[in-house]
């Protein structure tokens, strides 16, 4: 566990060098800008529209610092060789892909909670209550589906031989993620057997990310923030990223690095 | 054979989680069908609508809706439309308000737009009984409803009350106290069409609705209709 510990504070610490938080300047001056242009725009709509603004930034950028994070940890491991001189250290190599994972993972929890904190101090100065719940909620389910998507780019990490190609699917993996729920929802309509296979292999294969989007369902929370729902979507942020990651460490384990 | 063994051990481990991440997220997915409504699922048709498919992928529905909201209000802002009676408008609302059913605001303004000021009442009951079928607890809508039904009917006395009762809520569109304002100025004496304006301009925050009280305030007065204008004058200055 300590050596887990050890591998993930130095990725975020790895993060921090980077300057991979510099993704919350962009986010504050994309805001704040929408936010002043959107008070020209739509007046009488204004709240909603930097609330929904908000959100949609919060979740790009979460997504962005999590391909930045990766490109920067493959780019180090893969030319700059860092990853041999982790593997001469007592480090099991499950351990490494845990500590890669929960560092990388507390980099987008900490920019979440930053950028959540900007988009209330604007709603604030806007003269809203910044302190609303479902606010709060959806913002925790953003850091919730990115980090199961983060898992998955583990797999895609030990998998991949170019930067560009695991980020492009990375990429491919966000909107299939998003669309998994209405490929399946299309495939009970259509008596198409193979049509119906393929929208279930991606629907347990993938990551479910729509379970995860609440800022689009806001309206109709009923169920949504309920304990019956609550619990399977907190349960399947656990258990698919510990598929993931014991998957991307047999594959890790069979590499080889001398 | 300690090789066979950590594999089996391994294939277990991952049939277990993978099991278990597959019964958690079909169970969570049930309550997700169950409390969207049908119009929250891509469907065969959903194709028409490019906009909203790219939308749903990257999960902004709601923010592709605030979009066509702003281009909504470009083109019913820019006068270049009004020789044709801004015939897209309600294509408009509809593009919004199927975007995101919930957008209670476009159903209001779009309603009233349609209804008292391009006298489209047939549109204006289509997308208000649109927004009441997505809410039906947003009863605001049933105020909407009943003033341009009335209005259609030319009695003034029931529109007008509706319309006050719509007035009422600190959610309606600028718009309306506008369109109040016009209609007492039609039908009510010169001081209760100035002090309803005076009212307008201390208390709304919409900067075309002050600016448009105040110049209806100066046209009051310079019809000459009002007992006391000095009153009118000293209010507007406090």
């Amino acid at each position: 566990m300590r050596r887990i510990a050890a591998v993930a504070e130095y990725i975020f610490k790895q993060s921090f060098r980077n300057k991979i938080l510099n993704v919350l300047i962009l986010f504050a001056v994309f805001s704040i800008g929408f936010s002043l242009v959107v008070s020209e725009l739509a007046q009488e709509v204004e709240i909603k529209m930097i609330k929904d603004f908000g959100l949609f930034a919060i979740n790009l950028f979460a997504f962005l610092t999590l391909a930045l994070a990766l490109t920067v940890q493959l780019f180090e491991e893969n030319e700059l060789k860092t990853i041999n001189l982790i593997m001469v250290k007592p480090v099991a190599r499950h351990e490494y892909i845990a500590g890669k994972y929960l560092g990388i993972v507390f980099t987008i929890l900490m920019n979440v909670i930053l950028m959540l904190a900007a988009l209330m101090l604007i709603l604030w100065l806007k003269g809203e209550n910044p302190w609303e719940l479902g606010l709060l909620l959806q913002a925790m389910y953003i850091f919730l589906g990115t980090a199961v998507l983060a898992s998955t780019a583990m797999i895609l990490s030990v998998l991949a031989t170019s930067v560009p190609g695991c980020i492009i699917f990375l990429f491919f993996f966000y909107i299939l993620g998003h669309l998994t729920v209405h490929l399946k929802n299309i495939a009970s309509q259509l008596d198409n057997a193979l049509f119906q296979a393929a929208a279930d292999i991606i629907y347990y294969l993938l990551p479910n990310l729509e379970l995860f989007n609440l800022k689009d369902k806001i309206y109709t929370p009923e169920g949504l923030f309920s304990p019956q729902y609550l619990l399977p979507v907190i349960a399947y942020a656990v258990f698919y990223p510990v598929l993931s990651l014991v998957i991307a460490s047999l594959i890790f384990r069979k590499k080889e690095f001398f | 054979m300690a090789g066979l063994k950590r594999g089996i051990i391994a294939a277990s481990v991952i049939a277990v989680l993978f099991g278990i991440s597959c019964f958690t997220n079909r169970a969570a997915t049930e309550i997700l069908v169950k409390t969207q409504p049908d119009w929250y699922f891509l469907n065969l048709n959903s194709y028409k609508k490019f906009g909203q498919m790219l939308s749903v992928s990257f999960g902004f529905r709601r923010l592709f809706a605030d979009f066509e909201y702003i281009s909504f209000l470009q083109y019913y802002g820019n006068r270049e439309h009004a020789h044709t009676g801004f015939k897209d408008l309600y294509r408009y609302i509809d593009d919004i308000t199927d975007a995101d059913p919930h957008f209670t605001f476009a159903y209001t303004y779009g309603g009233a737009a349609l209804a008292f000021n391009l006298e489209r009442y047939d549109e204006a009951i289509s997308i208000i009984k649109k927004g009441l079928r997505y809410n039906p607890e947003f009863w605001q809508l049933r105020l909407y409803l009943g003033a341009i039904i009335y209005k259609e009917l030319d009695d003034k006395d029931r529109y007008i009350g509706f319309l006050e009762d719509a007035a009422r809520f600190s959610d309606r569109p600028a718009m309306i106290d506008r369109i109040l304002g016009n209609i007492y100025e039609q039908y009510k004496t010169p001081d209760e069409a100035a002090a309803y304006w005076v009212k307008v301009y201390g208390e709304t925050k919409d900067t075309e609705t002050r600016e448009h009280a105040y110049n209806r305030l100066l046209a009051i007065i310079e019809g000459g209709g009002l007992k006391n204008p000095g009153n009118i004058v000293r209010e507007l200055e406090e």
